[in-house]
Parts: structure tokens; sequence; C-alpha cells
């Protein structure tokens, strides 16, 4: 049996949006185990990211209850989800979001330093390497195109070992090609070395490489 | 990858909106260390012009006291005379320890000036007048051959601007005498320097001024009885007493107006730099607000987005301290000369004085004001939960 790392039950986020109350995500039950690759699918507005920004120790909830890494996180501050984060989740956004005044190494040393993992220069050349961005270590991020800005990102984000990758449409501004990299290297790294993945994607073709896909309607995940 | 260097990086971004901040903090600091410099340096110099004139005591004829005090000073026209007899009355008073009688008069030189004309100061006096000065010592010459020769003592500025030396013969306009150079002083740092001196009697009958003096200088035995002195010489018909600490407590009041007006300015000048730095650094920050809330996501505290903002503001302010002591220092001549030119007695040396302590604590000033203005920025930035920066604009 598994390990669970990242357990919500019953959990529900609600927005004010005027005077329309807008559920987010509407009592989600979802176990997140170790080594699980993860796909959550559907429509824009169902609440993908709402719940890979809960499940990510990002957001708060406003109802139900969060089990993340042994440690019930429902009421935490963010003072203390951080100290959740650090070490134990790897982030992936859309849009790269690397700092574009450090060069691809010195993200990566960023995301070492930020999480307080133990770490050594030769783990961001390891990970620069995993995601054959070597030659491309010392270059700034404009210098690069949107699959190795990419790869970039999720060097950095692995960088600290992390025990969950969450990533947000991580192809979403990808071509074909640079797509089919980021699905290689998610499932080299789910399988060869175990770490868990939840992705939250408009792409059947990542979706389908994924073990379990989750579909979400109207902030529900729907069978 | 340390913080310091991602807030040293973040002030690259916008390389002409960083400059432009560090410049408006180097101009107000410039411009508030040249004042503080002109401060001390005014004080100094005309603490040392007084010392250096040898009396602490000048009679002069009735008139304004400070204006006759200033006149002799920097020379002028329009100074009043009193007759040679007063000095001749209180020459003996046993409380003396040295006394000079003066003859200050002025004359239009139409050559100097490159052409554009100005005044030449002569000075009458007798050979008490360097026994108050025992630091006075000659470059080249001697005393004048006899106490009406038609000979002059150049001071050492006076020597290089009317490239004359010893035997030399100098031509005196408005009144068309012609006198030789009888002696060159050395530098002394004081007026003196720019002074023609001549024989007491020879420039009372150059200028038809017999038996007249503009002043008469006094040093006393014992500088507690200035005051008994001074009431003594009150009843004495048309003349009147200034001591040069009056001397310099009134010139100091001429200018103390002008420097609370240019303090409020700088001062002001500063308060709008520090905006500036408060405003490009939040905007910076707003800009940042995604990468902010990432840096939260991979695990940065709300003490190290703190540091970061905080440090960019500390270093912009550092630098315009830096850039702004360094301005003052090269400035120094330019403020030096603007000075002398506005003000009603500017005294000799150094009239703008930046010491490093002056320096250190403009550095200090600005690194408490980048610690003040970054405080509101970094709290800003620090506050912004991760997931609503992330999700900005989606």
């Amino acid at each position: 049996m598994a390990e669970c790392l990242i357990r919500a039950e019953k959990v529900s986020k609600h927005y004010r949006l005027g005077e329309e109350t807008v559920r987010a995500n509407d009592e989600v039950s979802l176990e997140v185990t170790a080594g699980g690759f993860y796909a959550l699918t559907g429509p824009s507005g169902s609440g993908k990211t709402t719940l890979l920004d809960i499940l990510g120790c990002l957001d708060t909830i406003d109802s139900g209850r969060l089990t993340a890494f042994g440690r019930d996180v429902s009421r935490m501050r963010e003072s203390q989800l951080v100290t959740v984060r650090r070490g134990n989740i790897g982030f992936m956004f859309q849009d790269f979001m690397l700092v574009d005044t450090l060069t691809v190494r010195e993200n990566v040393e960023l995301g070492l330093a930020l999480s307080r993992s133990p770490g050594s220069p030769d783990r961001v050349e390891e990970i620069i390497g995993t995601v054959g961005l070597h030659p491309r270590r010392g270059h700034l991020p404009k210098q690069l195109s949107g699959g190795e800005r990419q790869r970039a990102a999720l060097a950095r984000a692995l960088v600290s070992s992390p025990r969950v990758l969450i990533a947000d449409e991580p192809t979403g501004n990808l071509d074909s090609r640079n797509s089919e990299a980021i699905y290689s290297l998610f499932k080299e790294l789910n399988e060869r070395e175990g770490l868990t993945i939840v992705v939250a994607t408009h792409d059947a073709e990542l979706a389908a490489r994924a073990g379990t896909i989750l579909s979400m309607i109207d902030g529900r995940i729907v069978p | 990858m340390s913080l310091i260097k991602l807030a040293l990086k973040n002030l690259l971004r916008k390389r002409i909106r960083t400059a432009l901040t560090v410049c408006g903090i180097a101009v107000a600091v410039g411009v508030l260390v040249s004042l503080k410099g002109f401060d001390v340096g005014y004080q100094n110099s005309l603490q040392a012009d007084i010392d250096k004139m040898g009396y602490q005591l000048l009679v002069t004829a009735k008139g304004c006291p400070y204006e006759a005090a200033t006149l002799m000073l920097k020379g002028g026209g329009g100074l009043r005379y009193m007759d040679e007899a007063v000095y001749a009355r209180i020459v003996s008073d046993a409380r003396i320890d040295k006394i000079t009688p003066q003859l200050v008069q002025t004359v239009f030189d139409p050559d100097k000036n490159d052409g554009r004309g100005g005044l030449s100061l002569f000075m009458g006096i007798d050979p008490s007048y360097l026994e108050l000065k025992p630091w006075t010592h000659y470059r080249s010459g001697g005393w004048f051959s006899a106490p009406d020769a038609a000979e002059v003592l150049l001071g050492y500025e006076a020597a290089e601007l009317e490239q004359r030396v010893v035997g030399d013969r100098i031509f005196i306009p408005g009144v068309d005498e012609v006198l030789t150079v009888a002696g060159v002083f050395e530098r002394t740092g004081t007026q003196d320097d720019g002074i023609l001196f001549m024989p007491l009697k020879t420039v009372q009958a150059m200028f038809d001024l017999d038996a007249r003096l503009t002043g008469i200088g006094i040093k006393l035995k014992d500088i507690a009885q200035i005051h008994a002195f001074e009431e003594d010489l009150y009843d004495e018909p048309g003349i009147q007493v200034v001591s040069m600490a009056q001397v310099k407590g009134t010139i100091m009041n001429l200018v103390s107006s002008a420097r609370v007006m240019t303090h409020a300015i700088a001062l002001i000048a500063v308060l709008v730099a520090v905006i500036g730095v408060v405003n490009t650094v939040l905007m910076s920050v707003f800009e940042r607000t995604k990468e902010i809330g990432v840096l939260k996501a991979l695990g940065a505290s709300r003490w190290d987005i703190f540091r970061v903002v905080w440090l960019e503001t500390i270093v912009v302010c550092v630098l315009g301290g830096a850039m702004g002591g360094l301005l003052a220092i090269l400035a120094t001549d330019l403020v030096q000369r603007a000075i002398q030119r506005v003000l009603p007695y500017a005294p000799s040396g150094d009239l703008v004085l930046i010491s490093p302590a002056l320096l250190a604590a403009a550095l200090a000033g600005t690194v408490a004001m980048g610690l003040l203005a970054g405080v509101y920025p970094a709290f800003r930035a620090s506050s912004t939960r991760p997931v609503v920066a992330i999700r900005m604009g989606e």
C-alpha cells in the first residue's frame, strides 16, 4: 500500500464575485499517494487550478480537512504552510515564471536556497543535466526557447528533491515537440525515480500518460 | 544563490529607472553635504580671518560698526575716517599689549579681472602692524626704506596678480602715482594676501587724508578687560569700538537666514528623493508580484522577501549617497565661487570644508534613509499571499 502524501476530505473553496459566490472546489475528496501520477482535467473554470493550489499548500480551504505529509494543514496560516511546502512540493507553471535576471543555473540555485534543502553545486549540475540544459546553464531565460524555459522551471522545481511535483498546464505554452519532451521527462521521473506528480492540463496527450485521470466539472471531481 | 545577489540583479532590471533614482538621491545628498560643508568651512574661515587680524578690538569712526569692520576686512567704498589724534590718546593705555593704526583705501583698477575692472585694496600701515601678525614673513625684500617712502609691500596673491617682484614699479590708478615694490609677503591664507601695503604717511599723502585713519587695531594684555576697555572709550567723541567676536557674530547672523533657507530647500530635496525611492521600489514590487509569489511558493519566507526588497532600497540609497558625496567634493570649487559672489562677506580660505566625518555622516544618513524608505515596499511585498500573486491577472 503506497503512502498517502496529501489527503483532501470534503475540501471546499469559495470565492465572492460581486453578489455571487463561486464554488471553485465543492467538497472535493482526493488522496495523492507516493509514486502516483495524477492528471486533473476539465474545462476552464472547473476548479483544477484551485485544487492544485490547495494540494500544493499555496491556498487555504474554507471547509473540509486537508492533510499533507502527515500534518493537518486545514487551518494553517501562510507562515506555517511555507514550512510544509519546503522540500516537499515543487511547482511548475504554464508561463514558466523564471526569474528573468538570473541564468538557468542561478534560477535552479535559488530554488535550492529558498527550499532550505541540503544540496550542493553537484546537485544543481545534476538536475540541470537531467532536464538536458547543461549547455544552456549560463543563459538567461530570454535567451531560451519556450521548451528550454519549461525544462529550466522543472529543474528549479526538482532541485530540492520534493516528494510531489505540482504542475499547472506545463505544456500550455509549448509546441508539440517541446510538449513531448516534457511528457517524457515526467514519465521518466515518475517511473524511474518514483516522483509523485499532480498535473492540471487541457492536453489530452499529457493526461493520457498519467496513471490516474481526475475529471473536474463545476468544482467537483466526477467519475 | 544568495538573496543579496538576487536583490542586486533586481536593480539591473530597469537600469535607467534605477540610475535616475540614484541620481535623484545623489543630487539631494550632494546639496546637503555642500551646505553642511559650507557651515563648517565658513565659520572656520571667518574665525581664521579674525584670528589672523591679530587684534581683538577695532576702533573705527562712528557709523555702522559692522559695516566698518566688514569693509576693513574685505575693502570697498564708503569708509569713514577718524582723527589720528585718537590713536595718540589711547596708545599709552597700560592695558594695551599691541596697537596699530590703519588707513584703508580702495581704488578702481580698470585693468583688473581681465579688463573688466575691480577694486584694489591699499592699506597704510606702520611697523606695529607686523608686530600684531608675527606669522607674516617676507618672501622677498623687506620693510619700507622710510616712513613716507613711495614704496609698496605686496601680499602674496597681489604680487602674483600684478606679476611684480621686488624692485619693480607699480602704477596706482586714480591717483596716477608710481611706487616701487619694496617687498613681497609669504602666503598667510588671509585677506592680507590680496592687499597692497604702503607706509601710513604715504597713503595719507597720496589720497589727501592727512592725519586720518580708518581704524586702530588693539590687542589687550588681558582679554578679560575687553568690556572695561570698551566702556572707557565710550566717551571718546567720533569713534566706536567693535570687538572681533561681535563682528564674527554679526557676519554669521547675516548669513544665517540664507543658511536656514538653503537648508530647508536641501531637506525638501532629500524628502522628494526619499519619496522617489519609495515610488521606484513600489513600482518594482508591483511589477514583480507574480515572481514574488513564485519565490514564496518555492519556500521563501516573509522575511526573505522583506530582506530582498529592503536591501534593494538600501543599495539604491547608499549608491546615491556615495555619488552625492563625490558630487559635493567635485563641485566644491564651483560652490565656493558661487557663495563668494552672493555673500556680503566671504572670508579667505576654504569656504566649503567637506571632511571625511561629514562624508561618513552623509553615508550613514543615506543608509538610514534606505532603511526607512524600504520598510513600506518591503512590507507590501512580503505580505503578498503567494496564491494571489501567482494567479494575478489570470
